[in-house]
C-alpha cells in the first residue's frame, strides 16, 4: 500500500479518482439514466488491457471448450455487472438503497446467523459483499468483521473506508487486511467472543499467508487465514456468496458449513480437507456465475507468484 | 430500514414503479397475475424492496426512450446546422445512438457542480441532488420536444411522439388516482411490515 507519490498517478486504474468518479456520477445520475452510463462504462473497461486479458485467460479455464470471440462477449458481460456491482455498492453508501434479495441455501444461512459460537464466512470476489454484510448485520443480532483486501492505492484505501464507514452500523466493523499479525489477534478475540468473520478467499495479496491448493485443475492459492481461524478456535466456515441476479436484485447463496479441525497428527492434511471443501464450493459456484467473478488478475499468475 | 415483502406477488406492486404509467401497468399484471398464483421454487426465497425506483422494466424503458431521444435530437441539429445528407445522417446514426450518454454527461456534470456548492454550503442535502437533476432532464426534454415542434423538419414527430408519451403518462395518473382505494388495499395486503418480520417468520 502506497502513497501516490506524484499527482497523475491518482488516475492510475487503481487510483482514487476512479472512485470520486464513480461516487460523483451516482449521487447526480437519475435513475432511468443509469444504464446509459453502465453501457458507457463498460465500454471504457474494455480498453483495460491487462484487465480484460486476464479475464479472457481465466474464462478459458473457468468454461473448458470456450472460444475467443465467445469470451470476448463473456467479458463484456462480467463488465457490465462489475460496473452495476460497484455502482449499487456507492447508492447503498450514499442513500441506503436496498436492493431485492434472494436466498438460497436459507439453513445455512439461518444457522449462521442465529447461532452463538465464533463463525467464519467465506466468501469471493463475486456480486457486492458490503451490502451482503450489512444485509446479514441488520437481520442478525451478532457482530460482524469484514476482513477485505488491502487497496494498492493508499488515498483509495482511506477513501473506501470513509465510504463504508459512513454506511454501516455499528455491529459491521471493515478491516483492511494490511497488518497480518495484529489483525489475526484481532479476528481471534472476535471470534472468541462469538462475532462473525467475513473474509475473501479466492485471492490472495501479498504478505499474507497463503495455502497450495488446485482452482480448475490449475495450482493456486488461497488466504490461510482462515482455515488458521477455524482450527485454532473450531469456528465453523461458512461458505456464502453474494450474486447479482439483475437490476437491484442480488442472490445470498449459502452452503453448509465446512469444519477445518485436527482429526489427526497429520495438520497440513487437515488443513488440506478443509481448503479442498472450500475451492471444490469455489469452483462449481464460479463455473456456474462466471459472470460475477471480478479477479481482474491471472489465475496462471498466481501460479508463478507461489 | 426500507420495507420488504416475501410475496412473490409483490413484485408487480405498483409503489415499485416511480411514473402514472408504468404504475398502471404493474397494476394491470398483479390483477392478473392473482388469478394464477405461482408456487415459490423450493430453497430459494425472495424478498422485495417497496422503492419507487426498483422496477427493472420502467428504468431500461425509459432509459432506451431518452437514449433515441437525444439520438434523434443531435442527429437533428447535425443536419439542419451542418448540412448533413440524410443518407450519411442514417449511416452515422448508430454511432450517435452509442455517444449519446456522453451528450448526456454535458448537461449533468454542470448542474452537478452548481449542486455540489449548495450540498457545501448545507441547503441542499445529497440525497435531493439525484431528485433536482431528474427534474432538470425532464425539463430539458420537453423543452427540446417544443423546439422540436416549431423546427418543421421531420423532427417534429420525435416532439410529437414525446407530448403523446407525456398525455399518456396523465392520463395513467387519473386512472391511478381514481385506483387509489384498491391500490393502497393490495400495498397494504403484500408489502405490510419490515423485512425483519414478514421474510423470517414465513420461512421458519
Amino acid at each position: 500500500v502506497s502513497r501516490p507519490a506524484r499527482w497523475w498517478q491518482r488516475f492510475l486504474v487503481r487510483g482514487v479518482f476512479w472512485r470520486q468518479l464513480l461516487r460523483w456520477a451516482v449521487v447526480n445520475t437519475p435513475h432511468p439514466i443509469e444504464p446509459l452510463l453502465m453501457g458507457f462504462a463498460c465500454v471504457f473497461f474494455f480498453f483495460w488491457g491487462p484487465g480484460r486479458r486476464a479475464i479472457l485467460r481465466n474464462l478459458a479455464a473457468i468454461l473448458p471448450g470456450s472460444t475467443v470471440p465467445g469470451n470476448l462477449l463473456r467479458t463484456g458481460r462480467l463488465y457490465w455487472n462489475f460496473a452495476w456491482t460497484i455502482a449499487d455498492n456507492v447508492r447503498f453508501n450514499e442513500d441506503r438503497t436496498i436492493p431485492d434479495w434472494e436466498f438460497c441455501g436459507l439453513r445455512a444461512f439461518e444457522e449462521l446467523q442465529s447461532g452463538s459460537e465464533g463463525s467464519i464466512m467465506l466468501t469471493a470476489h463475486m456480486g457486492s459483499y458490503d451490502l451482503g454484510a450489512q444485509l446479514f448485520s441488520e437481520r442478525s443480532r451478532r457482530r460482524v468483521t469484514v476482513v477485505r483486501a488491502p487497496e494498492p492505492d493508499l488515498d483509495t484505501q482511506a477513501f473506501e473506508l470513509r465510504a463504508a464507514e459512513r454506511a454501516a452500523s455499528q455491529s459491521v466493523k471493515i478491516d483492511f487486511n494490511t497488518r497480518s499479525s495484529a489483525l489475526t489477534f484481532d479476528l481471534l478475540e472476535a471470534l472468541q467472543r462469538g462475532d462473525v468473520v467475513a473474509i475473501q478467499g479466492d485471492r490472495v495479496t501479498p504478505g499474507i499467508g497463503a495455502f497450495r491448493t488446485t482452482l480448475f485443475g490449475k495450482p493456486a492459492d488461497v488466504p490461510a487465514g482462515p482455515f488458521a481461524l477455524a482450527m485454532a478456535t473450531g469456528a465453523p466456515i461458512y461458505p456464502v456468496f453474494v450474486i447479482r441476479m439483475g437490476r437491484r436484485r442480488y442472490r445470498l447463496l449459502s452452503c453448509p458449513p465446512i469444519r477445518c479441525q485436527r482429526t489427526s497428527r497429520d495438520r497440513e492434511k487437515d488443513f488440506a480437507d478443509a481448503a479442498a471443501a472450500w475451492t471444490s464450493i469455489l469452483e462449481q459456484t464460479i463455473r456456474d456465475y462466471w459472470y460475477q467473478w471480478y479477479t481482474f488478475e491471472d489465475l496462471a499468475a498466481k501460479e508463478t507468484a507461489a | 430500514m426500507r420495507p420488504f415483502s416475501e410475496n412473490p406477488e409483490a413484485k408487480w406492486l405498483p409503489a415499485r414503479h416511480n411514473l402514472a404509467a408504468f404504475r398502471l401497468l404493474a397494476a394491470i399484471v398483479l390483477t392478473l397475475q392473482r388469478k394464477r398464483p405461482r408456487r415459490p421454487a423450493v430453497d430459494l426465497r425472495t424478498a422485495y424492496v417497496l422503492d419507487r425506483h426498483q422496477s427493472a422494466l420502467e428504468n431500461f424503458t425509459l432509459a432506451l426512450l431518452f437514449n433515441t431521444f437525444i439520438t434523434v435530437y443531435v442527429g437533428a441539429w447535425l443536419q439542419s446546422g451542418f448540412g448533413l445528407p440524410p443518407a450519411r445522417l442514417f449511416w452515422l446514426s448508430p454511432l450517435l445512438f452509442v455517444m449519446a450518454p456522453a451528450v448526456y454527461q454535458l448537461l449533468f456534470h454542470p448542474l452537478g457542480l452548481l449542486l455540489a456548492v449548495l450540498v457545501r454550503s448545507g441547503r441542499v442535502r445529497t440525497t435531493q441532488v439525484v431528485r433536482v437533476q431528474t427534474w432538470t432532464f425532464y425539463l430539458l426534454m420537453n423543452g427540446f420536444a417544443l423546439v422540436a415542434l416549431r423546427a418543421g423538419s421531420w423532427v417534429r414527430w420525435a416532439g410529437m411522439v414525446w407530448l403523446a408519451l407525456l398525455t399518456a403518462n396523465a392520463a395513467a395518473a387519473v386512472v391511478m388516482l381514481a385506483l387509489s382505494p384498491f391500490v393502497k388495499s393490495l400495498e397494504e395486503r403484500m408489502g405490510g411490515g419490515s423485512f425483519d418480520v414478514s421474510y423470517w417468520d414465513s420461512a421458519a
